[in-house]
């Protein structure tokens, strides 16, 4: 299939990989049109700067995505939310990509189906899924794929998955953006020394692996790790993203043994700080929400108390937060890694991109280094960095 | 006692954050109709401020309210205050008055034809902080004026409801015609309109509403050229304050601080100058509610024939259109590195 004169519709075009394929479509390619869709019109700011056709719908809702999916011929599906937006909208937009005859459906899925810490040391599309009771969004990535998989078995949806590695790059919270305020904040980044892999992923070999998948048409209902082949540690990850800074911060190292004495340590500092300055309960629950599943599940199925617990200093009289001299927190982050970032960050796990290379024509174009230059460039102009 | 009767057209974001909760502290007038193209939404509002009338066609206010407050997409400010000054009822339009500098002078040209004021809602105007800065600047406390460095960014998140700000169409442009309305309606208040030179980069991409915009100008004031720089954005958080030197010393003025000033004066010293007074100006508690309630007022003096112009007039506002317009005209990409399309 060729590009030209074909009109692409892409979910979560406000994200991070949507925006980054609606730049990469929208400006390479005067003859491919480029829909948006966009949930929350206040996020468009990105989007809005090109040449583009924005839509403003709600994934969860079928007479929104009637009116996105219409006319168009390829769909790269990248939206994600909570447990139930994700999956009941990647059903939604499957079935009116069905309904309207679209020629190409790109799944952008994850290697999260594979768990945070799988068993193997080298993971092709063939292993297995590994799905995680109290991961939402492990639980998403796993459930959306087989909603595709039916849907290209039974009603023959024209689907090609995609599960990148850990993407980073401009505008990627989770692998820059959260990684970079670690660091400024003394976090503990280094587990055991950070020599994992960090399978990190520069987001431009993400866009052209998707590029890959909607030009070419023998690849109809197969899914595809896609990685890059240098050998990065996380040690360099973060060494690379020091670096950046005017004065380098220190890279803390804790090991596996010393966790649980730091999470008391960590514990009994947060409660301090809460009876110093009651304003702060919301660090309780954060930290609750970490490290008990039970608390996690407690507060993830009431909403309205989760919502008092986080609002609780903003609801105070004025009086009140004077006197404790209160000011809109942001949640830090802890000092020691949640559960699922250290399985992460000590997963022996390698992502093989051999059947992205001989079936795709994959061949990943940037480097972690050139990858990071250009992230540099961006966090400076951000002002996340100095 | 009569009280003034108003109409707001548009039910937007503006209208329900600023304009109706400031219309509550209005004695001497009222607001008697909403109008929006979604009724329900006019209904609501009507409903939950005890307003009598809501319509979904703005011509319904004719011959029903004395003053009119347009809250419309930008696209529609200059047609829509046209179509009321022609019934020879004033006009707070919000800003822009204009997404062209022709359509500002329409407006002006009808505003002056049917002796019907027009007023724009550059509220920056009425902020205690503005005007202190005005003060200080007119009264020479800082020196010769040389240099200001202005700098306003958030990662925008303006509870939009129709999203016009996001359609060219509609809005005109981006954070330039959005917030450099603003921002350059102040400098050309505080240093005058004399604009000798300027260029101006942005990130407009092809989809005409850029995130961020970098103006470098100058000014000419009272004889001396003042470099400015100007740096916008709705995708960064920026230091959000206003920097302004002067022989004497600099001040620091903070868009989203109705009432602070900061005020650095030097002081000779025997080998050298420096810094010395560092001084906290106003400092007052009133949000930026009481500040619109301020732009209400003198529209209502306007109307009720207590003022013979607003605070803001046309003509007023007219520079800052001129301006942007011709930013966008000369307007060149900002280097973006990251977007690897060969497009830098």
């Amino acid at each position: 299939m060729q590009l030209s004169g074909k009109t692409v519709l892409i979910t979560g075009a406000t994200g991070f990989i949507g925006g980054r394929l609606a730049e990469h479509l929208s400006l390479s390619n005067k003859n491919v049109r480029v829909r948006a869709l966009i949930h929350n019109p206040s996020h468009a700011s990105r989007i809005a700067r090109l040449p583009v056709e924005m839509v403003f719908g709600d994934i969860t809702s079928l007479n929104s995505m009637r009116m996105a999916v219409k006319g168009c011929d390829v769909v790269v599906h990248c939206a994600i939310g909570t447990y139930e937006v994700t999956v009941r909208g990647t059903e939604n937009i499957i079935k009116e990509a069905l309904k309207h005859d679209i020629k190409k459906f790109i799944h952008i899925s994850s290697v999260a189906v594979y768990g945070y810490a799988p068993k193997e040391n080298i993971i092709n599309e063939e292993s297995n899924y590994t799905p995680h009771p109290d991961d939402d969004y492990c639980r998403s990535k796993i459930d959306s794929e087989k909603i595709a998989f039916y849907y290209y078995k039974n009603h023959g949806l024209p689907l090609v998955i995609l599960r990148p590695t850990n993407i980073f790059g401009p505008y990627s919270k989770p692998w820059t953006i959260n990684l970079i305020n670690m660091l400024k904040q003394g976090c503990y980044v280094l587990v055991d020394g950070g020599n994992s892999p960090s399978n990190f992923l520069y987001v431009d070999n993400v866009i052209d692996a998707i590029k890959l998948a909607i030009l070419n048409d023998d690849v109809i209902g197969e899914a595809f790790i896609i990685s890059d082949n240098e050998q990065i540690t996380w040690r360099e990850v973060f060494s690379a993203y020091a670096n950046m800074f005017p004065e380098p911060p220190k890279l803390l190292n804790i090991s596996s043994r010393e966790i649980k004495e730091e999470r008391v340590r960590e514990c009994q500092e947060i409660f301090k700080e809460v009876l110093r300055d009651p304003t702060k309960l919301p660090l309780v629950y954060q930290f609750l929400a970490r490290n008990s599943k039970y608390i996690k599940k407690l507060l993830a199925d009431n909403s309205s108390l989760r919502t008092s617990l986080i609002r609780f200093g903003s609801d105070l009289p004025d009086v009140i937060k004077d006197l404790y001299k209160y000011k809109i927190n942001k949640p830090n982050f802890p000092k020691v890694p949640d559960d699922n970032l250290i399985k992460i960050f000590t997963s022996k796990a390698r992502f093989s991109n051999k059947k992205a290379e001989s079936r795709l024509g994959y061949k990943p174009r940037w480097s972690f280094e050139d990858g990071m230059k250009l992230t540099e460039k961006w966090l400076k102009y951000q002002r996340i960095i100095p | 006692m009569h009280k003034v009767k108003l109409g707001i057209v548009g039910c937007g974001a503006v209208t329900q954050i600023y304009h109706l909760p400031a219309s509550r502290l209005l004695s001497g007038a009222k607001i008697e109709a909403l109008v929006d193209l979604d009724l329900n939404l006019a209904q609501k509002l009507c409903s939950k401020y005890k307003i009598p009338y809501c319509f979904n066609d703005y011509r319904k206010l004719f011959g029903l309210v004395d003053g009119v407050i347009i809250a419309l997409p930008n696209k529609l400010h200059a047609s829509t205050s046209i179509e009321f000054l022609k019934e020879r009822i004033p006009v707070l339009c919000e800003k822009p008055l204009a997404t062209s500098a022709h359509d500002a002078e329409e407006v002006i040209k009808t505003s002056e034809k049917f002796k019907t004021p027009i007023a724009v809602g550059l509220i920056r105007r009425f902020y205690t902080s503005s005007r202190l800065v005005k003060f200080i600047i007119s009264k020479n406390i800082l020196g010769k004026i040389y240099r200001f460095e202005i700098e306003e960014g958030i990662v925008y998140d303006w509870p939009t409801i129709s999203g016009f700000y996001f359609n060219r169409l509609a809005s005109g442009g981006g954070v330039l015609m959005d917030t450099g309305s603003h921002v350059l309606d102040l400098v050309l208040w505080w240093f005058g309109d004399n604009v000798i030179n300027f260029d101006y980069k942005d990130d407009d991409l092809g989809g005409g509403i850029e995130a961020n915009s970098e103006l470098n100008l100058v000014i000419n004031y009272k004889g001396d050229q003042i470099e400015g720089t100007i740096e916008l954005s709705r995708t960064r958080r920026l230091r959000n304050s206003y920097k302004i030197f002067g022989e004497k010393g600099w001040l620091e003025f903070f868009p989203f601080d109705t009432e602070k000033v900061q005020l650095n004066l030097k002081r000779k010293q025997q080998h050298g100058m420096i810094y010395d007074k560092k001084l906290d100006l106003g400092g007052g508690k009133r949000n930026i509610i009481y500040y619109f309630y301020e732009q209400l007022k003198d529209f209502v003096q306007v109307i009720a024939g207590d003022k013979a112009s607003p605070y803001v007039d046309g003509k007023t506002a007219y520079q800052t259109v001129k301006l942007i317009e011709a930013c966008y005209n000369k307007k060149q990409n900002i280097p973006m590195p990251w977007i690897t399309n060969g497009i830098n």
